[in-house]
């Protein structure tokens, strides 16, 4: 087994304890009320599909604190920081698609399957927590402060706020079997694309590409 | 002998005083703060964009700025909780118990940030309004939503203050304002219509007002909003003064339910009857411009102008002898009667298609084409097209079945008319989707029959007009009415399907 | 022999100049990095630990330039650094930490990384603190916990940013003792504003200044900056003159010589005083 293998797996332990889980279970809370009127009356999917969006975004905010690394040091060791960062994004998100996933299985038991499609709604609630995630692995890059902290909920409100000046009919929370649902769910799913690249971006080194060379006129 | 000399102890400033400086300061780092500007920005910024492809109403734009003044309650839980946890980040929790400004001190200080958010929330509705000019809001004026939205932001504040000092952790703060925009999200959705428990508990009254004069319990809605206010507020200094603030808390409470409960009670039904009074011709102040009469709700009275836009092209073009011209009326009234609601286009395609919608109906009503409504509309029945939330949803209309006025006159003339209702009548006969009248189908050859028409000079069309006007107002065919201007005769439908 | 070569190097944060082409040279041995605050020390050593990219120039260390990603990542291997403030995890015990950093810098033999964790806690006598969680260990103790997990790995080069800050003069002793020894083998880069740590430690002193390095010699030669400069008097001078009350209760002044004033052997800090020149003293006067 290579040392980068080795090493992820001895650090899985770690990272674990390093990661807040009080803002994750409180995410999870507010994410089960949110659920709870959906649960109540299967006959309304608005309640549902909008419980959905609510617990992405909820559960995207509390995967962003992972990002946080008070220990800067760690940035000089040999491991790459790529690896350390997608280990806390891993960690912080598969418990949150996790608990995403239960209630989606709660939400569609007494739902008729074509109300919940369940690939557009993946789409949606992978945008809605990895902007969290990005805003956050992107401000990491320069520190580990309060700012970095905020930083993904941050982006999350960003985005919310920019998809409110959408006109109606353009609008980016259609419900199932809205005209718009297809559409809006290309453009759901080219974002997941851009927010993906980005932290893949964000997690890499930080470090320019060029440095100029002493007397090379700087 | 031992003198002792003591120093004379340093003056001590009253604790007043001492307060109201802290207090001051505080508002002076909010009003200070980047975020709360981007806020305001945010929320006047929404505000326009949601109006901007309609004539602003007051219901409509309260409904949008007080919307937009959640966005600004948003970063004002955040600001506010960020500056009451201040001093328990980066270790200062110790350095800040030797102050001698003690934590109550420095909690009621934060309470500044209430007022101030609401001069920040002042000033963003001030912007709404100003960025609606030259427009300005139609229908009845409501101080009390409007107030609403200075007071939202104000229980942002002092919720962000609130959580700040409870839960002064970093993540509190958005996972508050995530949970709470959760609980918002869903109140709307739960709720079936207006009146609904879950739509009275949402901050903002978001239905718009189906006659300007309706009563509305929006005092009522103040109320609650103030008693959450007094609520947030208390739980922040729920730790200094436990009694007061416990029956503070039990009093909003109590007085929030009073509210919700009134408002439930007030809120008149939505229904044809209960509206009737509001809508008929006794709401309505009418006056004569040119020679068509107008009659518009009250508040509505500069509307007019918009709709004289679209209506009097097409009266110049009339023949003189003509009267009896319909009138154009926002509210109930005769079937002759020209009716428009309370949505308008503003700028661009959005105020073009509102005066091209308008001068069709006129030219339909003028030349008695089939209506889109089978029946007609019984006494006090709401315009067809005030999209008012009725109870159980929107209103169905019976759409009737389709008629053809292929080869009659005058659906060639309607065209005509139609096209001198817009700079460009030549680019508009060009475009299907804007002409509709009534049930009226109709096929390119009555379009090109119009634009012959419009190729030909203005005053030989009006001579036609006025020479067949009779035969205008009735299902006749064309025949060689046209022929004079290059027109063949036009191929009528047959059957049972021609319109009457 | 020089193990690491800085040249021309720069670095801004937006209008300000932290690094203003620098040229320096560091061997085998301790070195000591003096200077006010904003002087660049910070930024010099957080550049040379790989933890920041510089704007412009060049830094080789044992051969090794971080400007490339392969050669980057070998040179962390060789490398330990303490920065100002840690940061260190407060719900980890202190094994528990340097087992965590010791996989980061790839110890991943088991008992291998045991029994380096229980090296270094020995190094900075921590032992029996060894399963105590850090946010109850003091100043102290988290400083010395933070040195330890920069000699994980028993690095060729080690950097210290101000790593004398808590220490009492105790643990300070253990300290110099410990550096001494890591000296003798390695190169040790450490900043710091004990001009005391300097004198007992360097071989070698660098004084920096906006930026630059505006001394680079020994200890020695950063006091005699000052030969001819310094005074004790029993009296305080008149006039505008930079003196200070020492612990005998004379009064000892730098520059003119005061009335009735004797001269007095240099210190370091005398010398580095005198470096810094007339600001200082306008500074100091002015209070």
């Amino acid at each position: 087994m290579s040392v980068r293998w080795r090493q992820t797996l001895l650090l899985i332990g770690p990272v674990l304890r390093i990661v807040p889980w009080v803002p994750v279970a409180a995410a999870v809370l507010v994410s089960a009320l949110a659920l709870l009127p959906a649960v109540a009356d299967a006959q309304a999917p608005a309640s549902q599909v909008w419980g959905l969006r609510i617990a992405a975004v909820v559960l995207g905010a509390a995967a962003s604190f992972a990002m946080v690394d008070p220990m800067a040091l760690l940035s000089v060791t040999p491991t790459p920081r790529w690896l350390r960062q997608w280990l806390r994004v891993t960690v912080a998100l598969v418990p949150a698609a996790a608990v995403w996933c239960c209630l989606y299985a709660a939400a569609a038991s007494s739902a008729a399957p074509q109300r919940l499609p369940l690939g557009d709604l993946v789409a949606e609630a992978a945008v809605c927590a990895l902007a969290g995630v990005v805003g956050a692995a992107v401000a990491a890059r320069g520190g580990h402060s309060l700012t970095t902290a905020v930083a993904g909920p941050a982006a999350q409100g960003g985005l919310m706020a920019a998809t409110l000046f959408l006109p109606a009919s353009y609008s980016a929370w259609p419900l199932p079997g809205a005209a718009q649902w297809e559409t809006a769910h290309d453009w759901w799913w080219a974002a997941l694309v851009v927010l993906v690249v980005a932290l893949v971006a964000a997690n890499g080194e930080v470090w320019p590409w060029r440095v100029r060379r002493a007397g090379a006129g700087g | 002998m031992t003198a002792m000399l003591s120093e004379p102890a340093p003056a001590v400033t009253p604790a007043r005083v001492a307060t109201t400086s802290l207090a001051l300061k505080e508002a002076r780092l909010l009003l200070g703060t980047s975020t709360l500007w981007l806020g305001v920005g945010l929320a006047v910024a929404l505000c326009t964009a949601w109006g901007w492809t309609t004539e602003p109403r007051w219901d409509t734009f309260t409904a949008n700025s007080g919307m937009a003044s959640l966005v600004l309650a948003g970063f004002l839980v955040l600001i506010g909780h960020l500056a009451a946890s201040r001093d328990h980040r980066h270790g200062a929790t110790d350095s800040a118990r030797t102050l001698p400004a003690s934590t109550r001190r420095r909690t009621v200080a934060l309470l500044a940030l209430i007022p101030t958010a609401a001069a920040a929330a002042a000033l963003a509705v001030g912007a709404e309004l100003v960025l609606l000019m030259p427009a300005w809001p139609a229908g009845a004026f409501d101080p009390w939503l409007l107030t609403a939205a200075v007071v939202i932001p104000m229980v942002g504040a002092g919720l962000g203050v609130a959580v700040g000092s409870w839960l002064p952790s970093t993540p509190s703060g958005p996972l508050t304002l995530f949970g709470v925009a959760a609980v918002l999200a869903l109140l709307p959705v739960l709720g079936s219509s207006a009146g609904a428990l879950s739509w009275l508990l949402f901050p903002v009254v978001i239905d718009e007002n189906v006659a300007p004069e309706i009563p509305r319990p929006t005092g009522w809605h103040l109320v609650y909003l103030i008693a959450l206010l007094v609520v947030v507020t208390a739980v922040a200094v729920l730790r200094y003064w436990r009694l007061v603030a416990a029956v503070a808390v039990v009093l909003a409470v109590v007085v929030a339910v009073v509210a919700v409960r009134r408002q439930q009670a007030e809120r008149l039904p939505i229904t044809p009857d209960t509206v009737a009074a509001y809508l008929d011709e006794s709401a309505q102040q009418c006056e004569v411009r040119g020679s068509v009469t107008y009659c518009a709700l009250h508040g509505y009275g500069r509307w007019i102008s918009l709709w004289q836009g679209a209506v009097e092209p097409i009266v110049r073009a009339l023949p003189p002898n003509v009267t009896n011209l319909p009138v154009v009326r926002q509210g109930s009234g005769p079937a002759t009667s020209v009716v428009v609601d309370q949505h308008w286009g503003r700028h661009g395609t959005w105020a073009r298609d509102s005066r091209l919608d308008l001068s069709a109906e006129y030219i339909r009503v003028l030349l008695d084409m089939p209506e889109q409504l089978a029946g007609k509309p019984g006494p006090g029945s709401l315009p067809e097209r005030n999209r008012a939330v009725l109870p159980k949803g929107s209103m169905e209309l019976s759409t009737g079945p389709r008629c053809s006025g292929a080869g009659q006159l005058r659906t060639v003339m309607a065209l005509w008319l139609l096209a001198q209702s817009d700079t460009d009548g030549r680019a508009l006969l060009g475009d299907r989707e804007k002409l509709r009248f009534g049930r009226v189908d109709f096929g390119q050859a009555e379009i090109e029959a119009a634009r012959r028409l419009l190729d030909a000079p203005r005053g030989r069309v009006e001579a036609l007009l006025n020479e067949k006007w009779a035969l205008l107002r009735s299902p006749a065919p064309a025949g060689d009415a046209l022929a004079a201007f290059g027109v063949a005769e036009l191929p009528v439908s047959s059957g049972g399907s021609a319109c009457q | 022999m020089t193990t690491v070569r800085i040249q021309g190097l720069g670095k801004r944060y937006g209008s300000t100049i932290a690094l203003d082409d620098l040229d320096l040279e560091i061997g085998v041995g301790v070195t000591g990095l003096l200077g006010p605050n904003g002087a660049g020390k910070t930024t010099l050593l957080r550049c040379l630990a790989t933890a920041l990219a510089p704007d412009r120039g060049r830094v080789e260390a044992y051969g090794l330039d971080p400007a490339a990603a392969a050669q980057r990542t070998a040179l962390r291997r060789r490398l330990g650094y303490l920065p100002q403030d840690p940061g260190l995890y407060p719900n980890f015990s202190a094994a528990a930490l340097l087992d965590y950093v010791a996989v980061l810098k790839e110890m991943t033999d088991a008992r291998r990384r045991r029994a380096e964790v229980r090296r270094v806690l020995e190094e900075v006598g921590l032992t029996d603190r060894a399963s105590v969680k850090v946010r109850k260990l003091s100043g102290g103790m988290r400083q010395r916990l933070g040195l330890a997990q920069a000699l994980l790995g028993e690095p060729d080069l080690l950097i210290l940013d101000e790593p004398t800050v808590g220490l009492d003069p105790e643990q300070r002793m253990l300290f110099r003792a410990l550096i001494s020894r890591l000296g003798e083998t390695r190169t040790v880069l450490l900043s710091t504003h004990q001009t005391e740590d300097v004198g007992a430690l360097c071989e070698r002193v660098v004084v920096m200044r906006q930026g630059r390095a505006v001394y680079d010699g020994t200890p020695r030669g950063l006091a005699e900056q000052a030969e001819g400069q310094v005074w004790l008097s029993a009296e305080a001078p008149d006039g505008n003159r930079m003196y200070w009350r020492n612990a005998d209760g004379e009064f000892r002044t730098l520059g003119a010589q005061p009335p009735n004033g004797t001269p007095a052997r240099p210190s370091i800090e005398d010398g580095y005083l005198m470096l810094l020149g007339p600001e200082i003293a306008a500074g100091v006067v002015a209070r």
